[in-house]
C-alpha cells in the first residue's frame, strides 16, 4: 500500500510540478503563487497514519521536483521537503488532529517554516519574506482540508 | 541480506543519503536537462494555456475599469492619429536607411529564437527551450524582438536553459537615460522590479524617459531597452538620487525571446 502511494505520488507530482511552474506561475499575486507540491506534502503528512512512513518519501519526492525547477543548489528543497514532512509528523500527536484549529496551526507553522528557510536559501539575492505566498498557500490548504472533510462525510453517509 | 539490512538500518539510510547527495552534486545538470527534454512540450503547452488564462482573468477582474480605459484609449487614439502621418514618413525613411545600411535586428546580433517553458515561482527566473545543442552558453544575453533586455543565461542544459531576469534581486548593471547625459546603476529588486541608483542629486530625471543599457562594461550589449522612469526620489538623507523603472519586459505578455549568440 505504501509503495503504491509513493508511485502514485511520483507520477502525480510530476504533472503537478509542471502545472505549478508553467501554468500557476502566471497567476502570481504580489510575488506569491500557489505552491501545490508544498501544500500536498503537508496535507499528506497531516492525514497520514502515525505508523505510515511514506509521507517522508513523498516529502522528498515533492522537494526533488521543486529542485528541478529551482535555480538554487539541487537537493536543498528535497531536504526541506523531508524536514517539513518530519516536522508535521512530529507535531501531529501534540494536537487533536480532528479539530480544525489543530490543522490550521500545524499547516501555518509548516508554511512559515518553509518561507523562513526559503528566505535564507535566497539570502544571497537579498532577504525577502514572501508573505503573499504564505497567505495563498494557507488559504489553498484550508479549502482542500474542508473539501476532504466534506468528501469524507458524503462517502460515510453513502455507506450507511 | 535482508536481515543484515534490517539490523543496520541506520547505516543503510546514511549510505543512501550520502549517495543521493553525491548524485545531486555531480549529476544536477544532466538530471534537470533530461527532465526538461522529456517534459518540454508539456511545459510549453501549459505555459501557453496559463498565458491565455491569466489574460482572461485579468480582463475579468479589471472589468470595472474597462469603461474609463476605453475612453482614455479613444482620446489617446485621436492624439496618436495626428502623429501617425509624421511617423509614417519617418518609418519610410527609416526603412530606406535600414535597407541601405542592411541593419535589421538579425544583422545587429546573431540571434537564436526561444520560447518560454516555465517560470520560477519564487525568484525572477525563466526556463527557455534552447540549450547547449543550439549553441547556447552561459552569460549570453536574452532580448525580445523589440530589443528589450530580458536577462542573462545562468544555466545551460541540453535542450533548455535558465534565464536570470534583470529584475532578480542582486542584479546590477549600468544604464543611461535617453535624451540626457545621466548614467545610473540599475538594480534588480526582485518581484519584477528595477530601481536606479547613483544618480547625481542636482540633475532632473524626466519621468517617462527611456532607460537603455550603457555599454559592454554593463555586462550587456549597449542600447538595449530596459524600461521607462516611473518615479523619482531625491531626499536629503540619501547621497544620490534614485528612481523606479517600469520594466518593458512583461512575462505574461512575452511570446518569443531571442538569445544573442555572438
Amino acid at each position: 500500500m505504501q509503495a503504491i502511494k509513493v508511485i502514485v505520488s511520483f507520477i502525480a507530482f510530476y504533472f503537478l510540478a509542471i502545472f505549478q511552474a508553467s501554468y500557476l506561475s502566471h497567476f502570481k499575486i504580489r510575488g506569491g503563487a500557489w505552491n501545490t507540491l508544498l501544500v500536498a506534502v503537508i496535507l499528506v503528512n497531516f492525514f497520514e497514519k502515525k505508523e505510515d512512513k511514506s509521507g517522508l518519501i513523498i516529502g522528498a519526492l515533492a522537494g526533488f521536483y521543486l529542485d528541478l525547477f529551482s535555480p538554487y543548489f539541487m537537493g536543498i528543497f528535497t531536504l526541506v521537503g523531508v524536514l517539513i514532512a518530519f516536522a508535521v509528523k512530529r507535531a501531529k500527536p501534540l494536537f487533536d488532529p480532528k479539530r480544525f484549529a489543530s490543522f490550521a496551526v500545524i499547516f501555518f507553522s509548516a508554511l512559515l517554516f518553509y518561507e523562513i528557510i526559503f528566505m535564507f536559501i535566497s539570502a544571497g539575492q537579498g532577504l525577502f519574506f514572501n508573505i503573499s505566498g504564505l497567505i495563498i498557500n494557507f488559504l489553498a490548504g484550508i479549502i482542500i482540508y474542508w473539501m476532504v472533510r466534506l468528501f469524507n462525510v458524503i462517502s460515510k453517509a453513502k455507506i450507511r | 541480506m535482508m536481515s543484515w539490512i534490517k539490523k543496520n538500518q541506520k547505516l543503510v539510510w546514511l549510505v543512501a543519503a550520502v549517495f543521493i547527495i553525491l548524485i545531486f552534486i555531480f549529476l544536477r545538470q544532466p538530471i534537470r536537462s533530461v527532465f526538461h527534454s522529456i517534459s518540454g512540450s508539456l511545459e510549453s503547452w501549459c505555459w501557453e494555456r496559463g498565458q491565455s488564462g491569466s489574460n482572461f482573468w485579468a480582463g475579468f477582474f479589471n472589468a470595472s475599469n474597462l469603461k474609463d480605459e476605453n475612453q482614455n484609449l479613444k482620446r489617446e487614439n485621436r492624439a496618436l492619429l495626428a502623429n501617425l502621418l509624421d511617423f509614417q514618413e519617418l518609418q519610410e525613411e527609416n526603412q530606406r536607411l535600414r535597407l541601405a545600411l542592411d541593419l535589421g535586428l538579425a544583422q545587429d546580433f546573431s540571434l537564436k529564437e526561444a520560447a518560454i517553458l516555465t517560470e520560477d515561482l519564487a525568484g525572477d527566473y525563466l526556463v527557455i527551450n534552447k540549450g547547449s545543442e543550439d549553441g547556447i552558453i552561459k552569460e549570453m544575453t536574452v532580448i525580445t524582438y523589440e530589443k528589450v533586455l530580458v536577462g542573462k543565461i545562468t544555466e545551460v542544459h541540453r535542450r533548455s536553459s535558465r534565464v536570470r531576469l534583470l529584475t532578480d534581486a542582486g542584479i546590477k548593471f549600468s544604464v543611461k537615460i535617453a535624451d540626457t547625459n545621466i548614467q545610473a546603476l540599475a538594480k534588480g529588486e526582485g518581484n519584477e522590479k528595477i530601481t536606479l541608483d547613483l544618480m547625481p542629486k542636482d540633475v532632473e530625471v524626466p519621468i517617462g524617459a527611456l532607460v537603455f543599457t550603457s555599454g559592454h562594461e554593463s555586462g550587456y550589449q549597449p542600447n538595449l531597452l530596459v524600461g521607462v522612469i516611473a518615479k523619482t526620489s531625491n531626499t536629503d538623507i540619501e547621497p544620490f538620487q534614485k528612481a523606479e523603472v517600469e520594466d518593458f519586459f512583461k512575462i505574461q505578455e512575452a511570446t518569443l525571446l531571442f538569445v544573442i549568440t555572438d
